[in-house]
């Protein structure tokens, strides 16, 4: 093709009239458009019991709430999460932090959780909106076999009532 | 050609290239032009100064360089680029997108991926989107008048019937109202195609979230914007992004159904062209 050709074709004046510059990467303007397309549609189709949007001017960096769900120990309680999408997002997933304790075998005592979609799974297909409802069904389904605090998993496959125990309390104490 | 004009010739582009890229385009004009003189048939000269004369705003010397250009090259993407941009300048609106469309179908066909595709495409979408504001508000302004008409006929009309008609003035009050009813829901119906609203989701790609540009379809049956779907193959892994079956470049084929589709959603719904 035309080889040899000038760089730097982005500049001023394409189309009719108004000088802007396109980037010539299109990776971080792509992300960013793609967050807001998230963003617009979170807020006219919320999946229930979660919010989520930008802690502020940040378009990358947003915060999540989750009710616990009732029939499981954390119900009631509000859980905060932290989001930071990469600048690659979505072909690389969002970071998702716990800002408040849990007692759950899934998550750790920094925040951490173990989520398949957020690691090996991942998928560009993927939305905020699926990856709250995937950690929404942790709160129901622990996955003991794929933990992070292995504590909490032996006690849950061992004497489930004393973990819902702990867990309730927990939430109670760290999560209203 | 002489081997040692083109020689020369070759050199004065690069000369012409390293002022162009300190932001001498005066300079580099004049080395392009002393290529062109040397070895006039050499396509990328022409679309170098017209770069040049771009910079400069001189849009009647781009469109002029780009046509010898695309005479000597009918495929360079620069040149049908670039003419495109110049006569957009001259408000030559349905030529320009032409150019453009032809230098965006040359383009994907030559390097899908590359930045001259989402620049070109960027271009196009303005253009359209300018030209749809500019069409529905005349359209708009036009309803409306057609509108505030009809009614005042209408309500003309009842008067007219209620002077003549005594004795039946409720039947004849209910089926004025129902009329000036009916009326508003034509009129509603009329302008729908000019309301931004949501893009159907059958339209756009599960990645992108946004309109088609480039469908591409993949042995699920499930179609994908051909550059993030690229992208994902080389970024993520090469699977399907939804069914996570394995795929690779070479089973991907043009969606030319949803290609279609979209170019009739987009004639209808010109609002849909906007890029941000």
């Amino acid at each position: 093709m035309n080889s040899g050709g000038v760089s730097g074709v982005g500049g001023s004046g394409s189309g009719g009239g108004g000088g802007r510059c396109w980037p010539s990467t299109t990776s971080v303007s792509a992300s960013g458009k793609r967050i807001q397309k998230e963003m617009m549609e979170l807020n006219a189709d919320p999946p229930d019991d979660c919010s989520a949007g930008p802690k502020g001017d940040n378009l990358y960096h947003w915060v999540s709430t989750l009710i616990g769900p009732s029939g499981t120990p954390y119900e009631g309680g509000i859980f905060f999460l932290d989001i930071t999408f990469p600048s690659d997002y979505p072909f690389k997933p969002p970071k998702v932090i716990f800002k408040t304790r849990i007692y759950h075998c899934n998550v750790d005592s920094a925040g951490n959780l173990s989520v398949d979609i957020l690691k090996d799974s991942w998928s560009p297909a993927l939305t905020i909106s699926k990856v709250l409802l995937a950690i929404r069904s942790i709160f129901t389904n622990p996955d003991p076999y794929n933990a992070l605090v292995p504590g909490i998993a032996h006690l849950y496959l061992a004497d489930r009532a004393k973990h819902d125990e702990v867990a309730t309390e927990w939430t109670l104490r760290f999560a209203r | 050609m002489s081997p040692t004009a083109a020689k020369q010739a070759e050199q004065l582009r690069l000369d012409g290239n390293t002022y162009f890229n300190k932001g001498r385009f005066a300079a580099a004009i004049e080395a392009y032009t002393e290529a062109i003189t040397l070895c006039p048939n050499v396509p990328i000269y022409w679309t170098n100064r017209a770069l040049g004369h771009r910079k400069r705003n001189n849009w009647t010397k781009v469109e002029d360089d780009c046509r010898r250009a695309i005479q000597l090259d009918s495929n360079s993407v620069k040149a049908h680029y670039m003419l495109g941009l110049a006569l957009l300048q001259k408000e030559e609106y349905a030529e320009g997108v032409k150019a453009l469309e032809k230098a965006l179908d040359l383009g994907r066909g030559a390097n899908p991926k590359g930045y001259m595709v989402e620049e070109i495409w960027q271009a196009l979408a303005k253009a359209k989107y300018m030209e749809w504001e500019h069409e529905s508000t005349k359209r708009s302004w036009e309803l409306q008048t057609l509108k505030e008409a009809c009614e005042t006929a209408l309500k003309e009309k009842h008067l007219f019937d209620s002077s003549e008609l005594e004795g039946f003035l409720d039947e004849n009050h209910r089926s004025n109202l129902e009329q000036l009813e009916a009326l508003d829901r034509v009129f509603r119906i009329a302008a729908e195609a000019d309301i931004p609203t949501d893009v159907p989701d059958y339209l756009c790609c599960k990645i992108t979230l946004d309109i088609f540009r480039d469908p591409v379809i993949a042995p699920s049956g499930l179609t994908y914007e051909r550059e993030v779907l690229l992208d994902h193959l080389e970024k993520v892994g090469k699977f399907d992004p939804i069914t996570r079956e394995p795929l690779c470049q070479s089973q991907l084929v043009p969606n030319l159904a949803i290609k279609e589709a979209v170019q009739a959603f987009l004639d209808e719904h010109g609002w849909a062209y906007k890029t941000d």
